[in-house]
């Protein structure tokens, strides 16, 4: 059984994305939906603040990110990315607007998350994470 | 079924998920009676913080309060610095209740209020006062959650019916999970409410154009003499304007004071209703389930006073401005016409028809501010019934599966109650609700007494308490048709003199209480009430170094309130400029109201922090703590003669003789 500690910390993790995914999801999908650029992109940067956010909460409580939690953000992305790539080449009405949102959002999500990796584990380690995960 | 209603269930089917998990993961953590009333004590500071943050804001924010905005104008935003004040009663008793609960074992305000007073009739009291309050006030904000539902799905989902599955989602977590699954989901909740209110907010700007376009439109409109109080004694709109100090008027209902009701007389007043919520009963649960002193400060100072207060300020007064500045773009018509679920139940709508989703999750933001608090008062309510009248009479030697199951019954009962007064009988929950805010402003005595002042004698604070509910009862609606009901029509109405029944309450009450407790002292009871001082001093003292602040915390809060919420706001309303000057006359940019208001809400700020942690009122300093804690000490009931299946019986009927009685005369 969890301990409390355990268990608060995946409150904290589930609360953390219940505010900053949903809103951030809202945000990205009016973006989109509306041809709204700075909606869809405070939706970006609402959805990487949940992601720092993640991050502090795992420095407080000890422990980086389960697998589990890698494996859920590895498909959403995927997902993400490739409903943006069907959109562009398959939807009438996917205008300039929702093009420049995915060409600005995603390489974004990249880059916050190689930067955290550098920061984590240094410039010449940070595919540490990936052997440490292949190792497991 | 249009697709905004289909976003509606997917979130509301997701928040639902997201509530009965962690009731069921509450469930498995709580194997004692103490883990399940009050999460063994062990509350985290972060979800304190949030738990305690959403439930003294919840739904009167969300939904009320740009609602009055929309109606008043400025001068109820006056009560924005109400994210100041109430945290103020948390500042100056929850540490101390902490410790003692810490100490003795408390595990409700009715065993710490008994075990000072040596009075069980007091833990009676409480009990009375708690069921009052919550039955009331959980059936009006049930109600409002099931009116809200039906907004927003087009009368697609009735209202009662709505309000009965709604409230079914709040029972069940409660029910499995005690107060950790209260205070676990309560962390989600209090963050969806902020958000959604922000987010809200922006909405109102982005339809005015910006900031610089909404004042524009607010100088426009301080130009004007619209709304329902049209202008004030000084010729200026009243939406801009405080009107004056105090008016001395028969009451609402019989004469309308000039340019609206919100005088400094009822701002103050009314400030101190507010400040009762986080002394109820349910207030003093939650200080006593944390872990540590630690989230007391953060919660008061932080995401009170400085976050909710600064998102009052300018998302709130947007929501409630905005429509008025919208009025020839048809949003006004579409946001006023949407009754029960409020101003913001009409913006969700109309965020909804563009982008489902984010109503959606708005609706979920609202209904979040609804439940946590109703979910905490669910709780609390049944701890209570379980611990001072199951366990403190029916059976003292109850032991822990008991008093779960208690408890538990304890949560059917309260939300039994309040859905059947809410469905059967609304109009007496609207006039028992509209007291529960009075009502907790008058435990004010009793907690100061404990916390404070040794002199307060038990019979100064039982008549205090007693004549203070009875005049709360008398300036509002249900004191008039109680009246009525036996033919005497009094020559008042609700809040005569624009001051708040809270204000008529508290005053009558402490004028009692310090007059009786003169006249009553005793060397014995002054011994038995001076342990439990002598016992904070040693923990809760200012360190020496400090004493010479004192004049100044002093001085400190008492021109704050002076000048936020007291008299001295009338200065606000043209110290910056004439509301109809114009931005060109507006020394600030922005209305003179709204920025006195801004002003001493950053003062508030100031002024709370120096109190919570320069004064030490809600920290330790740098000196460590060590506790006796004995497990489950009795404080009344050891010595309190269990009644027996009679007497159980007999106060059934006289219960139930009293619900029928109510019904006969209110219908």
């Amino acid at each position: 059984m969890a301990t409390i500690k355990e268990t608060e910390k995946r409150l904290a993790v589930v609360t953390n994305w219940g505010v900053f995914g949903s809103f951030g999801l809202g945000s990205l999908l009016s973006g989109f939906h509306s041809d709204l650029l700075l909606v869809g992109l405070a939706g970006f940067v609402t959805l990487i603040g949940g992601f720092v956010a993640h991050v502090v909460i795992n420095r407080i409580y000890g422990g980086g990110f389960r697998a589990g939690e890698i494996a859920a953000a590895f498909i959403a992305f995927g997902m993400a990315v490739l409903g943006f790539l069907l959109g562009w080449l398959f939807d009438p009405l996917f205008s300039v607007t929702d093009a420049r949102l995915g060409l600005i959002g995603f390489p974004a999500v990249i880059v916050c998350f190689l930067v955290y990796l550098v920061t984590k584990h240094g410039i010449r380690r940070w595919l540490s994470m990936f052997h440490t995960a292949h190792n497991r | 079924m249009s697709e905004s209603i289909v976003w509606l269930a997917a979130a509301v089917a997701a928040y639902w998920a997201y509530c009965i998990y962690w009731g069921a993961v509450g469930a498995r953590l709580s194997n004692s009676a103490s883990d399940y009333f009050l999460a063994d004590r062990s509350l985290s500071p972060w979800i304190s913080v949030l738990a305690v943050t959403g439930c003294s804001f919840s739904a009167w924010v969300f939904l009320g309060h740009p609602a009055l905005i929309f109606r008043d104008g400025l001068q109820f935003a006056q009560l924005s610095l109400a994210a100041v004040t109430i945290p103020l009663t948390g500042v100056l008793f929850f540490k101390r209740q902490w410790l003692l609960s810490k100490r003795f074992g408390y595990v409700t305000p009715g065993e710490m209020l008994a075990d000072y007073f040596s009075s069980p009739l007091l833990r009676l009291v409480m009990v009375l006062v708690a069921v009052v309050f919550s039955v009331p006030f959980l059936g009006m904000q049930l109600r409002v959650s099931g009116a809200l539902m039906q907004v927003l799905t087009g009368g697609v989902v009735d209202g009662t019916v709505a309000m009965w599955v709604l409230a079914a989602m709040v029972f069940l977590y409660v029910c499995i999970g005690g107060l950790r699954a209260v205070a676990y989901v309560g962390t989600l909740q209090a963050l969806l409410m902020t958000t959604g209110l922000v987010a809200i907010g922006l909405v109102a700007y982005a339809k005015v154009g910006d900031f610089s376009t909404f004042n524009a439109a607010l100088a426009k409109l301080g130009a004007e003499a619209t709304g329902p109080w049209g202008r004030t004694a000084q010729g200026y709109n009243s939406y801009f304007e405080i009107p004056g100090v105090i008016q001395f008027t028969a009451g609402l209902g019989k004469e309308a004071p000039l340019g609206g009701p919100w005088t400094a007389s009822m701002i103050l007043t009314y400030s101190f209703a507010l400040m009762g919520i986080q002394a109820a009963p349910q207030f003093s649960m939650w200080a006593f389930s944390t872990k540590s002193p630690k989230s007391f400060a953060p919660q008061q100072v932080w995401a009170s006073a400085a976050v909710v207060g600064f998102i009052l300020l300018l998302f709130s007064v947007a929501e409630g401005m905005g429509p008025h500045i919208l009025q020839n773009s048809g949003v006004l018509t579409s946001l006023e016409n949407d009754g029960a679920g409020g101003l913001a139940g009409g913006y969700i709508r109309m965020i909804g028809e563009s982008a489902p989703w984010f109503g959606g999750l708005l609706a979920v933001s609202a209904l979040a501010g609804v439940q946590i608090i109703t979910a905490a008062f669910f709780s609390t309510g049944g701890t209570i019934l379980a611990r001072d009248l199951y366990r403190g009479y029916l059976n003292p030697a109850a032991d822990d599966r008991q008093q779960k199951l208690f408890g538990r019954i304890g949560v059917g009962l309260i939300a039994l109650a309040a859905l059947l007064t809410a469905t059967f009988s609304p109009a007496v929950e609207t006039q028992l609700g509209a007291l529960a805010l009075g009502f907790g402003a008058q435990l004010w005595l009793a907690l100061a007494a404990i916390c404070w002042f040794p002199w307060i004698t038990r019979e100064g604070v039982v008549l205090g308490l007693l004549v203070g509910l009875v005049v709360v009862v008398f300036t509002e609606p249900f004191g008039t048709a109680l009246a009525s009901f036996f033919g005497v029509d009094l020559p008042w109405r609700r809040w005569p003199w624009t001051i708040h029944s809270a204000g008529w309450g508290i005053f009558f009450n402490v004028v009692i209480g310090v007059l009786v407790s003169l006249v009553t002292q005793t060397p014995k009871d002054r011994a038995h009430r001076q342990r439990f001082h002598a016992f904070l001093s040693e923990y809760a003292a200012l360190p020496p170094q400090k004493r010479p602040l004192r004049p100044v915390a002093w001085a400190a809060a008492l021109v704050w309130l002076f000048f936020a919420v007291g008299p001295g706001v009338v200065l606000g309303n043209d110290v910056f400029g004439p509301p109809n000057g114009g931005i060109a006359a507006w020394a600030l940019g922005i209305p003179s109201l709204w920025g006195w208001q801004f002003l001493w809400w950053a003062l508030g700020v100031l002024m709370i922090w120096f109190l919570a942690y320069k004064m030490e009122l809600s920290v330790f300093g740098k000196r460590g703590l060590e506790f006796y804690f004995p497990q489950d000490r009795r404080p009344v009931a050891a010595g309190a003669a269990s009644i027996n299946w009679q007497q159980w019986f007999w106060g059934a009927v006289l219960l139930g003789g009293g619900v029928a009685v109510l019904h006969w005369m209110f219908g």
